[in-house]
């Protein structure tokens, strides 16, 4: 009991030296510490719609704000960045992989790592009072080096102007004042950039194998055809050193041989070997692949009904832009030298859906018209003779919707 | 004094026209037959060459030695070959003509309709493209005169405002349908002041075309009754279709005895087939008036009034189009036909008030035109597409379509790598506002050294200054050592200017 007790007076003597007994010095340096956390750097992500004055799409992009003091004590300008690092699978401390971008707005200079500076005129105790919206960026604008659910670290910091970032790293810590960052978890659908380096390989075999597949459709792969997977695959050893490169000579020399067999015998399963691709290949060698089949298709000169079937039926299961796609098709129509009827364009091809009205569809056809009636008077008289043909198209399916 | 005039160099027909002593235009007859417009053809005999009516009668017997609808070869690098009777491409072993050497032995035939002409203003299609207003400027100084190109629809649009009793105040749409192409301009018009707002057209719509349907119906009854087929090519036939098309402008149906490989027949066709027959031309009609009023971002209901320009507006097809779309009847007044040769009188009268007498000057002292560019002026460059995720080249629009002239645009770009050594500076021209560079044409292109040492990100200027005749001046400049590349798009005449000329030795009746 008497135990006790003592431990009571103890408890409460300490809880008054608490009060009572703190120095002047001690007060002022938590005072300051208090204003300090108040207005010290902060940086908040989240999913937002971009307000109408910045003038975005009206869709949710990731809204980088930031918040407290960022004035350089060296300078009367500071230097601010913004950068995206993978930390999926780390701690909070630490960082990642960078995160790339698709646009090279947004990239380092020379490098496609993400990167976003900015210079502003400052004094010392500049800073943001209140949220300031930094940035907002469009989710599919960011790169992860893998796919599937990734934890983004995004790192604000604001320096010396000398400063510089070379990818996703400060070249100088000292130079750096301020730093602030927050997370956000972002899920991709396409491979990232890692993934695509370690299938980048496989990826060429399959996008040949895709090539020699659409070639074998009409039933007869012809050297022509043949040729230019060849020439396809040749450029892709270009790069490399001489060893290496013969490596992969080799190497296709043989799979080639060994998938036109395939092919020819109709001995591939289209649905594995698109499910196959559509998981490995990233967006631009989806891109590359659909490329190298309308090659090969035209290589004949002759675009057969039953290739450009098989081509947008691979074009709509990869997910890639179907007006990109579009667009790289017209390049391939316009140069062919002969569509034949029962291979003409369908309205599909000109960007009509069957759920738009017969309004929406004239103003489609029409605006095919001006591409293709400009093209009437190209010197190459192919190419002339495909314009003529396409307007002649456009024009009986605008009667055919009364337009 | 040297006289100005106008002249409208048609596909089918042209013609000529000057100002009055008051200062009204005037269109010149052909001296010998007294036609006001030429027929646009060209017959090449042996020491001479006969333009117009004759030279077309003369292609009964000598099909291959007469050229028709020599304008529609203006863009291209072709020769008409004497001897297969048709253009062929140019590579250098054909003999023959070239398109500006026939179009300056109808402009030399129109020049002689009266005397002292040094200076005139030639009309051509809104939308023809560089190529073919080179080709025409070559043609008039083959025929030793010094001009300027005017579009035909903003012509039409000069001579309609300068009518006298007629106040176009408002928007209007100029619907000039000619004998082989289409042009739609919308502009607005206070008095005499005219401010074009935009251009569209097809440079393969017209009467011609509308003739070559007639001959095919021609040919297809003639097989019905006789079982064998006509020949299209027989010249004699584009006459009988012609003829047939201008009388089913006034009759229901017309009937005609064709004379063919199994002797004659008598063929009925009647307006309604002739529709039918041209409506892919027809169904173009529309969506050109469609994009004419989308371009110029105007309803129908706000267009005052709709002006018809050529020979082919005579078709009653044609005018209930324009009337359903515009919602109201098109103006009749003039003589279709001659409104592109006034107007272009009344533009030459502008372009040189030192030639004109006091009353011509003050009739033209308050017209005032504004035009705009018929065509997006672009450059090619390479940008990284991050849908395709790499390096492409695409075209960068320097000066889009419908921007008014006299103008000048620069816009910045980058040197792409470290130690990029050269650019190519090239200038594009397109009627769409295309990226893609297959669907756009390259109409110089000349590469420019860069300093050694260049580094990415470097500032590159590329300038385009465009003026009212067409002329364009292009600057391609890498800002930092001010090295520049400067393309000056007026356009010109071929090396072989001489050659040309010697070859023209003939007389021209």
């Amino acid at each position: 009991m008497e135990g006790g007790i003592v431990w009571l007076i103890i408890l409460v003597g300490w809880v008054l030296f608490n009060i009572f007994g703190k120095s002047d010095e001690e007060k002022t340096y938590e005072a300051r510490k208090e204003i300090f956390d108040k207005i010290r750097l902060q940086l908040s992500v989240s999913e937002e719609v971009p307000p109408k004055e910045r003038g975005l799409p009206n869709v949710k992009c990731i809204a980088v704000k930031v918040k407290g003091l960022f004035g350089n004590p060296n300078e009367n300008k500071t230097k601010v960045f913004l950068t995206i690092h993978d930390n999926t699978d780390l701690g909070d401390d630490e960082f990642g992989l960078p995160i790339l971008s698709a646009h090279p707005s947004f990239s380092e200079p020379g490098s496609r790592v993400f990167t976003i500076s900015a210079v502003y005129d400052t004094s010392p105790d500049t800073y943001f009072p209140d949220w300031f919206s930094f940035i907002y960026i469009p989710k599919e604008l960011l790169l992860p080096p893998k796919k599937g659910r990734r934890r983004l670290k995004f790192n604000f910091t604001a320096c010396d102007t000398a400063t510089n970032v070379t990818h996703g790293a400060h070249d100088d810590l000292g130079t750096v004042h301020y730093n602030a960052s927050d997370f956000y978890n972002l899920t991709t659908k396409e491979i990232g950039y890692m993934e695509e380096i370690a299938n980048k390989s496989k990826v060429e075999d399959l996008t040949i194998k895709l090539a020699m597949c659409m070639a074998a459709t009409d039933g007869h792969l012809d050297q022509k055809e043949l040729n230019v997977i060849k020439n396809w695959a040749k450029s892709l050893t270009l790069e490399l050193d001489e060893d290496k490169a013969e490596e992969k000579k080799k190497h296709f020399s043989s799979f080639i041989k060994k998938t036109y067999t395939e092919a020819k015998n109709k001995k591939v399963s289209i649905s594995k070997l698109v499910s196959e691709f559509n998981d490995k290949a990233s967006k631009g060698q989806k891109y590359l692949a659909i490329e190298l089949m309308l090659n090969v298709a035209s290589s004949d000169d002759k675009l057969a009904a039953e290739e450009e079937k098989f081509i947008n039926k691979i074009a709509k299961t990869t997910g890639i832009d179907l007006k990109t796609f579009k667009e790289m098709k017209n390049k391939i129509v316009a140069k062919v030298g002969s569509l034949d009827l029962s291979e003409k364009p369908s309205e599909e091809s000109f960007g009509i859906s069957d759920d738009m009205d017969d309004k929406e569809k004239c103003k489609i056809l029409r605006k095919e018209y001006t591409k293709w009636n400009s093209q009437t008077t190209q010197k190459d008289p192919k190419r002339k003779k495909r314009a003529k043909e396409m307007v002649k198209i456009i024009a009986g399916l605008r009667k055919q919707y009364n337009c | 004094m040297s006289k100005v005039v106008g002249i409208d160099l048609g596909t089918t027909f042209s013609a000529i026209a000057e100002l009055d002593d008051l200062g009204n235009p005037e269109v010149l007859s052909d001296p010998e037959s007294g036609n006001r417009i030429t027929r646009s053809a060209v017959y090449f005999g042996k020491d001479k060459v006969i333009v117009g009516e004759k030279a077309r009668d003369a292609s009964i017997t000598s099909p291959k030695k007469v050229v028709f609808k020599v304008k529609r070869e203006m863009e291209n690098e072709v020769i008409y070959s004497l001897s297969s009777g048709e253009f062929k491409e140019d590579d250098g072993k054909i003999k023959g003509y070239t398109p500006s050497q026939i179009s300056s032995l109808i402009l030399s035939k129109l020049k002689d309709y009266t005397s002292g002409v040094k200076k005139a203003v030639i009309t051509v299609p809104a939308l023809f493209a560089e190529r073919a207003r080179s080709a025409t400027l070559e043609a008039a100084k083959l025929s030793k005169l010094d001009i300027e190109l005017i579009n035909e629809p903003t012509a039409a649009v000069l001579h309609y405002s300068n009518l006298p009793g007629i106040s176009l105040n408002g928007r209007v749409l100029i619907f000039d349908l000619g004998g082989g192409t289409f042009d739609i301009t919308i502009a607005s018009v206070k008095g005499k002041k005219v401010d074009v707002i935009t251009s569209v057209g097809d440079k393969e719509l017209g009467g011609e075309d509308f003739d070559k349907e007639i001959l095919n119906l021609l040919k297809k009854k003639y097989k019905k009754l006789k079982g064998k087929s006509i020949d299209v090519n027989d010249r004699s036939l584009f006459d009988v279709a012609e003829k047939i098309k201008k009388l089913l402008s006034t009759k229901e149906k017309v009937s005609e005895i064709i004379e063919g490989p199994k002797g004659p027949a008598k063929i009925d066709i009647s307006r309604k087939e002739f529709e039918s027959s041209i409506d892919t031309y027809l169904e173009k009609i529309k969506m050109l008036m469609e994009e004419a009023l989308e371009r110029a971002e105007l309803k129908a209901s706000n267009i005052n009034q709709t002006l018809l320009v050529g020979g082919s507006t005579r078709i009653p097809i044609v005018t209930e189009i324009i009337k359903k779309i515009m919602k109201k009847a098109p103006i009749k007044g003039v003589n279709v036909d001659e409104a592109v040769a006034c107007g272009a009188a009344i533009y030459a009268g502008i372009q040189n008030k030192d030639k004109l007498n006091s009353a011509q000057k003050k009739a033209v002292s308050k017209v005032e035109l504004n035009d705009v560019c018929n065509f997006y002026m672009g450059t090619l460059i390479i940008v990284r597409d991050p849908e395709k995720d790499r390096y492409v080249e695409v075209n960068d629009v320097v000066i889009p379509r419908d921007t008014k002239l006299p103008c000048s645009i620069t816009k910045n770009y980058q040197v792409l790598v470290d130690d990029q050594k050269k650019i190519d500076c090239s200038v594009t021209q397109s009627e769409g506002e295309e990226r893609d560079v297959e669907f756009i044409n390259i109409i110089a292109n000349e590469p420019l050294e860069l300093r050694k040492g260049a580094k990415q990100g470097d500032p590159f200027k590329v300038t385009y200054s465009y003026d009212l005749n067409g002329s364009m001046h292009c600057i391609f400049e890498e800002v930092k050592s001010k090295k520049k590349q400067e393309l000056n798009l007026k356009p010109g005449t071929s090396k072989d200017f001489k050659e040309l000329r010697e070859s023209l030795d003939f007389d021209i009746e």
